[in-house]
């Protein structure tokens, strides 16, 4: 359970970054955050794992105040996936890369060697094994940044932008990723601006707006919200658009493709 | 690192020194480094550390230097200074000397990102006829320094969020430590600089020998002023702190 109360943050030069943020975020839950640039999406995510500190107000993550616990120590149940992977990879090789956060977590030999594995083959980087995570595509990077927070299976895992740089495969399997994640009962943030991406599969959106929280509710509802949506500068997903322009009424569901939208569209006019 | 970096962040006001022509500052501050070099008694270097602190004040940057991130280095490092020097001479008067010249160093060094910016840094090297390429390879590197600053401050981010503590263990490990961050930092310093170059030439750097200026420097009658008073207080502090 993720719980922000009254939370305000100001950057060192006392410019606000966050304002009056009240928010709560189930076990379990997949949640999305969006907004414009600079409405304070990456600032609030870094909250959840002690990273920041609010000015005012507490986070509290499963019951913990993040003020008084290390970042290391919260870092063991909140994972973060930057958005970008130069800022992370150091490691000899990609092995190496994974397996650095469960040496520093303790976590043991074998529960080590059996996550390096199912990471490196889940996301297909076990022909890389033994290679440079710098000799990397900047795609197969990003993949490599995520695999190594995945690695040691965190509660709360954090995408920040992660469909950037990433091509229409892969972001099928990002998106059958936080499936899995969330049927195992873990709870899932991600950072984007890629509605395209979140439709039809985060329920709940939360958009911020000059580090405040202007709207937090179903994907659904939120979308239908036309004001709402341009003025934080986001694009509705395509089909939604056309589904509304021909039969007038939203539809409530997303679409898996362009077949499954026609159909819909379609079956008023039976 | 954030507050830190904002102190080697330019910003332009109104200040009787920003006023000034860039050559003339640089000028300035430059006298100022030299007189903490040749400064070796406890009053010479108090005297040249007022004389940062007063051009810090006409130029409005006081408060940026009393970052108090930046303090604390500055005090972390003259401290570490003083008691090394104690230690290995037994002498507290020296002791005191090399810890205060530290901060008068590091001081003088930092005004230098308060009272010109990479731009008029490179303005003046332009004029002073140096190599294009090398002038502006000085202006790119203090251009950088903050935004290099605000990385390393994401790769301690990305690092500390995989359980990595850089403040526990003992020496040896906190050494090694660092690895994690020094390898990403290198790495991001290298792509970064491969794509400005890459940029640059997109946007036809190098196509013609000879570039023409935006902005032609002149002196102006205040800056010949200053110039002159800035000699005259530079060569009486040197007749004091080499003659005297």
């Amino acid at each position: 359970m993720i719980e922000f109360s009254d939370v305000d943050f100001d950057y060192p030069q006392g410019q606000p970054a966050l304002r009056d943020i009240n928010l709560s975020i189930k076990t379990g839950e997949l949640v999305a955050i969006l907004g414009g640039n600079g409405a304070g999406k990456s600032t609030l995510v870094r909250h959840i794992n002690g990273l920041l500190k609010p000015t005012r107000g507490t986070v509290t993550v499963f019951g913990n105040n993040t003020r008084k616990a290390s970042v290391a120590e919260i870092s063991r149940r909140v994972g973060i996936v930057f958005q970008s992977p130069d800022h992370q990879l150091f490691a000899e090789t990609v092995e190496k890369e994974i397996d650095f956060a469960l040496r520093n977590f303790g976590t043991s030999l074998q529960f080590r060697h059996e996550r390096i594995r199912d990471v490196l083959d889940f996301f297909d980087l076990q022909k890389y094994r033994s290679s440079s995570p710098l000799k990397l595509s900047s795609g197969e990077k990003k993949r490599l940044s995520i695999a190594s927070i995945m690695a040691w299976k965190p509660d709360i895992l954090i995408l920040d932008e992660p469909t950037v740089g990433q091509d229409a495969f892969q972001q099928d399997k990002l998106k059958e990723l936080v499936g899995l994640w969330t049927d195992e009962g873990k709870t899932v943030v991600i950072v984007s601006h890629d509605l395209e991406f979140l439709w039809g599969l985060v329920p709940r959106l939360i958009i911020l707006s000059d580090g405040s929280l202007v709207a937090d509710g179903k994907t659904e509802e939120i979308l239908m919200k036309e004001e709402l949506i341009q003025g934080e500068s986001l694009h509705k997903p395509q089909l939604l658009d056309l589904a509304v322009m021909l039969r007038g009424t939203p539809p409530y569901h997303s679409f898996q493709n362009a077949s499954d939208a026609a159909k819909w569209i379609l079956k008023s006019r039976e | 690192m954030y507050r830190l970096a904002q102190t080697f962040v330019f910003r332009r006001n109104r200040s009787p020194i920003q006023r000034l022509d860039p050559r003339v500052r640089l000028l300035i501050s430059g006298q100022l480094l030299i007189l903490v070099g040749i400064s070796s008694q406890i009053h010479e270097v108090f005297l040249t550390l007022t004389g940062v602190l007063a051009l810090a004040i006409l130029a409005k940057g006081l408060r940026r230097l009393a970052n108090p991130f930046f303090m604390a280095w500055l005090i972390v490092g003259s401290t570490l200074i003083f008691s090394l020097q104690f230690l290995l001479n037994e002498s507290l008067v020296s002791a005191v000397i090399l810890s205060t010249r530290f901060i008068a160093i590091l001081l003088s060094l930092s005004i230098f990102y308060v009272i010109l910016s990479p731009d008029e840094v490179e303005q003046v090297m332009k004029s002073a006829r140096l190599p294009r390429d090398l002038v502006f390879a000085f202006s790119a590197a203090l251009r950088f320094v903050p935004v290099l600053m605000l990385d390393g401050l994401r790769i301690m981010d990305a690092q500390r969020s995989r359980g990595l503590e850089l403040d526990k263990g003992w020496p040896s490990t906190r050494i090694k430590n660092f690895i994690p961050l020094l390898v990403p930092f290198i790495v991001t310093t290298l792509v970064r600089s491969s794509e400005l170059a890459e940029a640059m030439e997109a946007r036809a750097y190098g196509a013609t020998p000879n570039r023409s200026s935006l902005e032609i420097l002149r002196l102006q009658r205040i800056d010949v002023l200053a110039l002159c008073l800035s000699f005259a207080i530079f060569s009486l502090a040197v007749e004091f702190f080499l003659f005297v």
